[in-house]
């Protein structure tokens, strides 16, 4: 084996450096990644140019090697450090042409994906927030009940006119059975199986056997009642009176009269100030200035009497108001059928929260 | 009930309210005012005006060309032609002028009669619809002011309350009841009309109703009292025009004295009365009893009415005469040649008249009035009501004849009903209402005026008896409603409850359900709300066999629509009924969803025949509880469905159209069941008998653990068909049982710790296999499989069938992740595993790597 002298050595790197500088030169120009692994193949792979020199090390002469290390060394730093540079080149190449390829016609439209929930829904939910700020509980029944939770246990008499105040569907295959005429018979529920002191509240699908412009068979009530020891009539103004501000803000004005349902006494009707023309008159409101919205009254001591609570002991209120008539002042929607027609262009419009 | 100003001013001096006020009152009484209506038939265009001269037209031997003056209704003189033979210069008329409107809506124009102009028309009696004299012009006294209107002169206008009367107020369907009431409240003092002072002329001691009729009553508790008055020598003529006027403002058509007087009475004092012509009374004898079987009736509408035996009939000896309570009998009836008549006045079983009235669907007044309840004191001051008006009213319109009253009326009242006394406790009524400072003074000085009786007192406590028309007061918290009626419920402060916190629980099905929706919206879904009323047809479309759960439904006794009487078992029907509709209306790719409950029959228990899947049906809802889960009720489960139309998505700039399929509708049920943190669930094949509306090929029944939670699937072809909602690509639906998967949700759940920290590897698998083979079956072999070290995932990302396979066979690639918890895996250990799961596939379902 032949010892190699530094002179050989030097003028060997010098010409594979000047054909690395070359291969340098063009890869800039024309970076990529597969470019640049060529070329530190071809000079710094297992067979590459620069490999080969560097194997010849060990026929150095004994004195020369540390200069042919040095050589050596800094031959290969460059080149390290000149692919480096390319890396870092093609990085940036790399990027810039990512944020060439776009640019959007930002207007252009997407596929809508939002449903949507039924104002019903929406407008229970507003009730139900107040009113479990209010501190109630929220309970629940069936919409197919028995007679006597429907009407008797709340002070409907058998054969009474009172009876025909709401027009009701009778079921035909269970006995004294009937589709609820309001969300009422959740207080003969609760009552039945929970203890005063109570502050409930009731939503649901309720059903009467009319159809016309303002009536729908199937219509949505909210039920609600505190019974406890000493509650009185100025209790319940208090509690409807809060919770109408909260839900229709105080600028319009309600007013409490006296009117008639079996299951309480005494008993009342709430008028909202007409949403539309605020008292004025209008065919909202026929022409009157006022929206009826709910039945209200002290519960009736007969009722107390029917799930065997103390009429003495525990008094109470009971409010009922129509959810689709509050939803439909709300959104300020003038057809109540236009609720239960399922067209998607109409429901759509409403948010999901 | 109709209540006319003008009638209530006869008994309490209203003058000084406007008719607003007044109303407002009424309202805060709780008689709610629910309309307003003016009647002024005549209006401001027919005055009082003078003839100032006169001269004969010159083509009608007839006609005279008048000059009138009517002040300053209208600057000029009109000239106005009149044919009526006393029209004469200096006379004060009645003058219609051009834009008047008189009754038969007969307007009035200028005009030329004969070619002479005419600004106008003189006016009859008739023609105003003051009285019945035709024959000439009204002439008005000398003194009356020239252009006041005729209205103003006769009174004619009137205020009409169209009063929304809750049923416990009886009392208010009679003008008195709400004059009663009014007068109360606004402190006037009530006069009522008192007959025994001017029937005192008209009476003939020596006539006797005894002598005349006989009355009797068969069976107790048909009938608390029966009152009648023999009345003789009356006319059958029209009544005078002022009680035409009162009844037709009140909403009642005049018809001749003696109706119109009874029709009066009623509306007077809210008790219905009946007369009947004495010749038709066979026997002298009125017998109130049960119908007879196969026993009918012709009413005064000319019905012929079938009667069973629960009816009230008013009968002489041979036959029924009348339909108690409900309407009288045809030829029983006041006739043009009535000359006596008996008044009847009486009480009957209000529950009885009503089950007559509903059966035979006769909504009259006197059933109205009967079923609610009248004053049973009354009855006989109210027959000698109807005499004097007869009389009086006789009188007035100068019949040939004056009615003779008989001296004795007929009282058939065999047990006085006694009044129910109630006692008021002031600290009741201060704690009950919140009214702190009311008195007991105030109390007395309220229920007086409404005419209870006041008893007695001690300190705190006052007893009153309540009087006999007032059926609704029963106890002492009626009292309470009284004072506070009267006081004003404005006068209640507005406080809020003092009290403890309730322990209740909240029924978490209603937040659940609320919860389910707002997932499907945010999933891009459209909630909507239907009506739960389904028809044999909606079924047969669904091709519902007898034998299926949804065959035997709940039925309606008196549905809205005669052809849809039964209660949904699915929501299914109702939103593809909204999907058609929807279509109908052009939209495409409809998605809608509804959570609401089906209804089932109780019975569905015990139906042994029912597939599995219907499981579910026999337990009730869990909003059912407490002790109305053991009554013997309907069974109602909360469901939350949806349909998705085609295409999922509509074809876009960037992408074409997609239609939806099954894996639409199976992606948004596992993406809502995994946002309650279920995952134990499995999509099945169905059997075809138990979902007949879906595709066979193209549904799946969901089931978690043992129990069906719910269905998906395309709509089957035939459904499609039948609903008109065909196509090459069909419907999705899906039908999820929100009780169940409530119940699900609740089950306690584990979740793994903190994540890996070595490295995974991942590697795919091709398997050939049967076609047969389904995905759940490789699923269940990797979860048995059992030499598994650290195979940690792993999923199906290709299925492939056709060219390079053999036939019957498919190839189905999974994408396998393993991982250890211990150490970084090496290639030579996953592959041991790999290897070890080839086998295991092999072994499983002689799968051959692709």
């Amino acid at each position: 084996m032949t010892d190699i002298d530094i002179a050989s050595l030097t003028k060997q790197t010098e010409s594979v450096s000047s054909e690395f500088e070359k291969d340098f030169a063009a890869t800039s120009n024309d970076l990529s990644h597969k470019a640049i692994e060529d070329v530190r193949i071809k000079y710094l792979g297992r067979k590459g140019l620069f490999t080969a020199i560097s194997e010849q090390m060990r026929s150095v002469k004994k004195e020369d090697r540390p200069e042919a290390g040095k050589l050596l060394n800094s031959v290969k730093k460059n080149m390290e450090s000149k692919l480096d540079q390319l890396r870092t080149l093609e990085k940036k190449a790399a990027l810039t042409a990512q944020l060439d390829a776009k640019a959007y016609d930002v207007s252009l439209p997407v596929a809508q994906t939002a449903g949507s929930l039924h104002p019903v829904t929406l407008m229970r939910r507003t009730l139900l927030k107040e009113f479990r700020n209010l501190g109630f509980i929220v309970y629940d029944g069936p919409e197919m009940d028995l007679e006597d939770y429907n009407f008797s246990a709340l002070n409907f008499k058998d054969d009474h006119p009172a009876r025909d105040m709401q027009d009701t569907f009778f079921v035909k295959d269970l006995e004294k059975t009937v589709l609820r005429t309001h969300t009422s018979n959740i207080q003969i529920h609760a009552m039945r199986n929970e203890r005063p002191p109570m502050r409930v509240v009731a939503p649901g699908r309720t059903y009467r056997c009319d159809s016309d412009l303002t009536h729908t068979p199937m219509f949505h009530q909210i039920e609600g009642f505190i019974i406890d020891q000493n509650i009185s009539m100025a209790d319940m103004k208090g509690v409807i009176d809060t919770f109408l501000k909260a839900v229709f803000g105080t600028d319009l004005e309600t007013r409490l009269r006296p009117s008639y349902f079996p299951f309480v006494e005494p008993g009342g009707e709430v008028d909202l100030q007409c949403v539309a023309c605020r008292g004025k008159g209008c065919r909202i409101c026929s022409h009157t200035g006022w929206l009826e919205i709910g039945g209200l009254g002290m519960i009736h001591p007969n009722v107390f009497e029917a799930v065997d609570l103390d009429s003495e002991r525990y008094t109470g209120f009971a409010f009922g108001f129509g959810i689709d008539r509050i939803a439909m002042l709300k959104y300020g929607l003038s057809d109540l059928r236009q609720l239960f027609e399922g067209d998607q262009a109409f429901l759509s419009q409403f948010p999901v929260n | 009930m109709k209540a006319s100003l003008k009638w209530l001013q006869t008994y309490l001096p209203l003058e000084t309210s406007t008719p607003d006020q007044i109303a407002s009152t009424l309202t805060g009484l709780g008689l709610e005012v629910e309309g307003i209506e003016t009647i002024d038939p005549l209006g401001d265009k027919v005055v009082v005006g003078t003839i100032k001269e006169t001269r004969q037209h010159p083509n009608a031997d007839k006609l005279q060309v008048c000059t009138v003056d009517v002040g300053d209704a209208h600057k000029d003189l009109l000239t106005i032609v009149c044919g009526a033979p006393n029209a004469r210069p200096g006379i004060q008329v009645a003058v219609a002028m051009v834009g008047a409107v008189l009754p038969g809506d007969f307007k009035i124009k200028a005009s030329k009669i004969r070619g002479e102009k005419s600004a106008g028309m003189l006016c009859s009696e008739t023609e105003l619809g003051i009285g019945s004299d035709e024959d000439g012009i009204v002439e008005l006294q000398d003194n009356t002011k020239l252009g006041s209107t005729i209205s103003d002169l006769y009174g004619l206008r009137d205020t009409v309350f169209e009063i929304g009367l809750t049923p416990n107020r009886p009392d208010c369907l009679g003008h008195v009841g709400i004059a009663r009431d009014l007068a109360a409240k606004l402190e006037l003092s009530l006069t009522l009309p008192n007959p025994t002072e001017s029937l005192k002329e008209a009476k003939n001691a020596n006539l006797i109703t005894s002598d005349k009729i006989s009355i009797s009553v068969e069976g107790d508790d048909l009938c608390g009292r029966f009152s009648a008055i023999y009345v003789e020598d009356v006319e059958v003529t029209d009544s005078p025009q002022w009680l035409q006027n009162l009844l037709n403002n009140a909403g009642m058509r005049p018809i001749n004295l003696i109706v119109d007087v009874t029709n009066f009475v009623m509306l007077e004092t809210g008790q219905p009365i009946h007369a009947y012509d004495i010749r038709d009374i066979k026997g002298s004898e009125i017998i109130v009893r049960l119908a007879n079987k196969n026993e009918t009736l012709t009413t005064l509408d000319e019905q012929k009415r079938s009667l069973n035996s629960n009816d009230i009939v008013i009968a002489d000896k041979e036959r029924a005469i009348g339909l108690a309570g409900v309407m009288g009998g045809a030829d029983s009836e006041v006739k043009p040649d009535t000359t006596a008549i008996i008044i009847e006045v009486a009480q009957f079983d209000p529950s009885k008249v009503r089950k007559t009235s509903k059966r035979l669907a006769i909504h009259s007044e006197a059933s109205h009035r009967f079923e609610r309840g009248i004053d049973i004191g009354n009855t006989e001051y109210v027959a000698r009501r109807t005499a004097q008006l007869i009389y009086e009213c006789s009188k007035e319109v100068s019949t040939a004849k004056v009615p003779v009253v008989a001296g004795t009326s007929y009282d058939l009242y065999p047990t006085e009903k006694t009044q129910p006394k109630i006692a008021l406790r002031t600290d009741r009524l201060k704690s009950l209402s919140g009214l702190r400072l009311i008195t007991q003074d105030e109390a007395i000085s309220a229920l007086t005026s409404l005419g209870f009786t006041f008893l007695d007192k001690t300190e705190g406590r006052a007893l009153f008896e309540v009087p006999s028309w007032r059926l609704d007061i029963e106890r002492e918290t009626d009292l309470i409603e009284e004072v506070i009626r009267l006081k004003g419920y404005d006068a209640v402060p507005s406080t809020l409850p003092q009290m403890e916190i309730g322990g209740l629980r909240e029924n978490p099905i209603i937040d659940f359900q609320d919860h389910c929706k707002t997932i499907m919206a945010q999933m891009g879904l459209v909630e909507t709300i239907s009506f739960p009323f389904v028809s044999q047809d909606d079924l047969n479309h669904l091709q519902i066999s007898e034998s299926h759960a949804w065959s035997q439904l709940i039925s309606l006794a008196n549905p809205l629509i005669e052809q849809e009487p039964m209660m949904r078992p699915s929501l299914t029907i109702g939103l593809l009924k909204a999907l058609k509709e929807n279509r109908n209306h052009g939209r495409q790719g409809v998605r809608l969803f509804e959570a609401a409950r089906g209804f089932f029959k109780p019975t569905i228990a015990q139906n042994d025949e029912l597939s599995p899947i219907w499981k579910n049906l026999s337990r009730n809802g869990l909003h059912i509880t407490g002790k109305a889960a053991q009554d013997h009720r309907a069974i109602e489960k909360n469901y939350l469905a949806a349909v998705i139309d085609q295409p999922w998505l509509p074809k876009r700039w960037s992408s074409p159209e997609i239609p939806a399929s099954f894996f639409h509708g199976k992606d948004i049920v596992q993406s809502w069941l995994t946002a309650f943190g279920i995952r134990d669930f499995a999509f099945k094949k169905p059997d075809a008998a138990d979902l007949p509306f879906l595709h066979p090929g193209a549904s799946a029944i969901v089931v978690a653990g043992n129990r069906h939670i719910g269905f998906v699937g395309e709509l089957h072809p035939q459904t499609a068909l039948n609903l008109d909602l065909d196509g090459k690509e069909l419907p999705i639906v899906l039908e999820l049982d929100l009780d169940e998967i409530y119940l699900e949700s609740t089950k306690p759940r584990s979740f793994t710790g903190s994540s890996n920290k070595f490295p995974g590897v991942t590697r795919d698998l091709a398997f050939v296999v049967d076609q047969t083979i389904c995905h759940e079956d490789m699923m269940t072999a990797f979860k048995s499989f059992n030499r598994r070290k650290n195979l940690s995932s792993y999923h199906l990302f290709d299925v492939y069938e056709g060219e390079h396979l053999s036939p019957g066979k498919k190839s189905m690639a999974f994408s396998l992740g393993f991982q250890s918890d211990k150490k970084t895996l090496t290639d030579k250990e996953v592959e041991k595993e790999v290897q070890a799961i080839i086998g295991w596939f092999k072994e499983q379902f002689s799968a051959e790597l692709r």
